[in-house]
């Protein structure tokens, strides 16, 4: 149901209505795992997030291959072992932002919507830091993701270098979006 | 020398190489993409008509893949401390966005709006634009 949605805002966004949209085209997303073991953390520079204010709604699209880590053998096992990119290549966000007040040069909202993630999907609340700036917003905010609500699968052998719950990062700058 | 000498000798030579490939295995650091094969050579144009004609075919030909991809510049960005090229897609709601290498920073000074350039990356996939990652400026 969430992949309809989602798939139904972004074409909307496509395909029309664009003064009321923004983009964040190059959104960051970072996660991090902290045990005793070893610390493990990954950040993917170009996550795709669109914002309608006629609806409220806010969609985040990213792909898993685009995490970017310092050791190669993390990336590998991320891709291949946990996540199974190749299975499920990307992560998709749909919510509602409540009272968006696009006057205000700073608020902090509370955004509640859908994540899908390694075909699982959960509700999830994320709150929000928003600034206005020059032609836009930014959009900030921190979150927790426990491994085990998305169905990922960490060998035994390997389940003291995984934090159980993963810290995630974001900011977006959103523009103006200009459809074809 | 008796034989349990040389097998401790022996054990123990066996037990440093698979440390010795263990250590550098778990600090080996992601491919160079300077001196990465190139898999592909081929437009940002027809790069981005691909993945929007048929996005699974698409994955299978270029994603993981090293791409070397010629278009011209729309757009130079620095977000989040990157530089990013956006490259001409099918139109002009649609790019190929190339997240340069930190190798890059003097580089992509030189480049200027509607400039060809010729990319060498790695194709991480789709979204609204094809998103390749650790590019570095071939020729400007």
């Amino acid at each position: 149901m969430i992949k309809t949605c989602f798939l139904f805002f972004i074409c909307t966004c496509y395909f029309g209505f664009s003064q009321e949209k923004m983009i964040a085209r190059q959104g960051q997303v970072s996660f991090f795992s902290y045990t005793s073991v070893e610390n493990i953390e990954a950040v993917n520079n170009q996550v795709l997030s669109i914002i309608d204010f006629s609806s409220g709604e806010i969609a985040v699209n990213m792909l898993m291959r685009a995490f970017v880590f310092k050791k190669a053998l993390m990336e590998e096992h991320f891709n291949e072992s946990y996540i199974e990119s190749d299975l499920y290549p990307k992560l998709q966000f749909l919510g509602e932002i409540p009272d968006f007040d696009t006057t205000a040069e700073a608020q902090t909202k509370i955004v509640k919507g859908q994540m899908t993630l390694h075909g699982t999907t959960n509700d999830l609340e994320i709150k929000t830091q928003i600034e206005s700036v020059e032609n836009g917003f930014v959009l900030t905010g921190n979150f927790e993701v426990g491994v085990s609500d998305y169905d990922i699968n960490v060998p035994p052998l390997l389940r003291p270098n995984i934090a159980k719950v993963i810290n995630v990062e974001f900011r977006f700058e959103f523009e103006p979006y200009e459809d074809e | 020398m008796n034989n349990r000498f040389k097998i401790a000798i022996i054990g123990l030579l066996a037990l440093l190489a698979s440390c010795l490939y263990l250590y550098f295995e778990f600090n080996r650091l992601p491919e160079d993409i300077f001196t990465a094969d190139t898999d592909v050579k081929i437009t940002s144009r027809t790069l981005a008509k691909s993945f929007k004609t048929n996005e699974t075919r698409a994955n299978a030909e270029f994603v993981e893949k090293t791409i070397e991809v010629v278009g011209s510049i729309e757009e130079i960005t620095n977000i989040n401390n990157r530089y990013t090229l956006l490259l001409q897609g099918r139109s002009k709601a649609n790019y190929v966005i190339c997240d340069l290498s930190a190798s890059e920073l003097e580089e992509v000074k030189k480049l200027q709006l509607g400039q060809t350039v010729r990319i060498k990356g790695i194709c991480a996939g789709y979204l609204m634009d094809v998103i390749m990652l650790n590019c570095i400026i071939i020729n400007g």
